[in-house]
């Protein structure tokens, strides 16, 4: 017994140095990941994070029919030679926000759209994957992102000295920006400007899907003019009678 | 009375084919009561926590079943990953820990992976 014990003794005693002396070095290493996240890792976790604290603003946990879409936006996003791109679509039973999409990583588009809102203008499911399309191309000229990205906000990204605190009223003051950009200020004329120029620029490569576009910002028109539930359409998007008119326009010049 | 427990033992034995070791790839999931994001969760699981996988022939395509703890329940493939996933909390230890998430908060993360249609334009294919 005593023998054994003796054994076991040089046995994990040894297993233990190497463990003191391997080990040190990991500890170490992790000690070197930034305190703060780099900016490509960051967007997504925030974005998700908004939406778990405004869950039941948004109410978007509730129970819902499989609608069949991810085909129709895959499809979309091929044509248009979007590839590499993971997309999360998220269905609200409101209408405080009728479709926007939300800052995420590099790979990554997180989209919001409305189920009052696709009932009530009674869009199909192409539809539904232009108007996805639309707000990715959205996406890509970041106004949400650059109205929360501040300059505190730039400054901390990738931090890994040791003095910063993270303080929890940045976080909330991030949140606190998404909402002012999607419940109060929404997007300029001169962001919407340049959006539908982009996207109409885009879409002339196929008549058919401009045409489809152009009928869904009528659609959309006639609804925010006569359907109070859609009032706040017009902060969010300044004007679809003015983008159809940029739409026919630009389509002159050409 | 033995035979037929053993026939019982026998017939559950290839009804559930163990697959492997996986990995939670998403921020935070939950184990399912039954192979359907609409039954009950029965806990949140975290990114690279490792589960060891059944498949039951019963359950529709996309779900397997797993134990976590005392837990016996369901988890969707789209949430899984051969290789441990390099995870916003583990990367990011000291901010994710600084954010002091109560239960309420994990949960939700969880709901979202569940609500999600996701897609990705380079498979060819919907992921859920």
């Amino acid at each position: 017994m005593f023998l054994l014990l003796i054994i076991c003794n040089l046995v994990f005693g040894s297993i233990g140095k190497i463990l003191d002396h391997d080990m040190v070095p990991i500890v170490k290493k992790n000690e070197k990941f930034d305190i703060f996240p780099l900016e490509k890792d960051f967007w997504t976790f925030m974005s998700e994070y908004w939406l778990v604290k405004s869950a039941v603003e948004l109410q978007w946990d509730f129970q819902r029919p499989d609608y069949g879409l991810e085909e129709k936006v895959f499809n979309i996003f091929q044509k248009f030679g979007i590839f590499q791109k993971n997309i999360k679509l998220l269905i609200i039973n409101s209408s405080s926000i009728p479709h926007i999409p939300l800052p995420g990583n590099y790979n990554e588009s997180i989209f919001i759209l409305s189920l009052p809102f696709i009932r009530t203008l009674d869009l199909s499911k192409n539809e539904i994957a232009l108007l996805i399309l639309a707000d990715y191309y959205r996406s890509k000229l970041n106004f949400l992102k650059s109205y929360v990205r501040d300059d505190k906000l730039k400054s901390m990204f990738g931090r890994s000295d040791e003095e910063i605190k993270i303080d929890k009223k940045l976080i909330t003051q991030i949140h606190k920006r998404y909402d002012e950009f999607i419940f109060s200020k929404g997007a300029t004329f001169q962001e919407q400007f340049k959006f539908t120029k982009t996207f109409s620029d885009l879409l002339k490569s196929s008549d058919k899907d401009w045409n489809m576009y152009f009928n869904l910002l009528k659609k959309i028109d006639v609804l925010v003019k006569n359907n109070m539930d859609f009032k706040d359409y017009l902060r969010l998007y300044p004007s679809p009678e003015m983008q159809l008119r940029w739409m026919i326009n630009d389509r002159k010049k050409n | 009375m033995k035979l037929i427990i053993l026939f019982v033992c026998i017939l559950n034995a290839s009804e559930n084919k163990y697959i492997g070791t996986f990995f939670v790839k998403e921020i935070f999931v939950h184990l399912h009561q039954g192979p359907s994001k609409s039954t009950t969760s029965l806990t949140t699981l975290s990114c690279g926590q490792s589960l060891r996988i059944w498949e039951k022939k019963s359950d529709p395509k996309g779900w397997f079943y797993t134990k976590v703890g005392v837990y016996k329940g369901h988890v969707h493939v789209s949430h899984l990953s051969l290789k441990k996933e390099k995870c916003f909390q583990e990367k990011y230890e000291k901010f994710f820990n600084s954010l002091n998430l109560d239960l309420s908060d994990m949960y939700y993360f969880g709901r979202l992976y569940d609500r999600y249609i996701q897609t990705n334009s380079n498979l060819g294919k919907s992921i859920n």
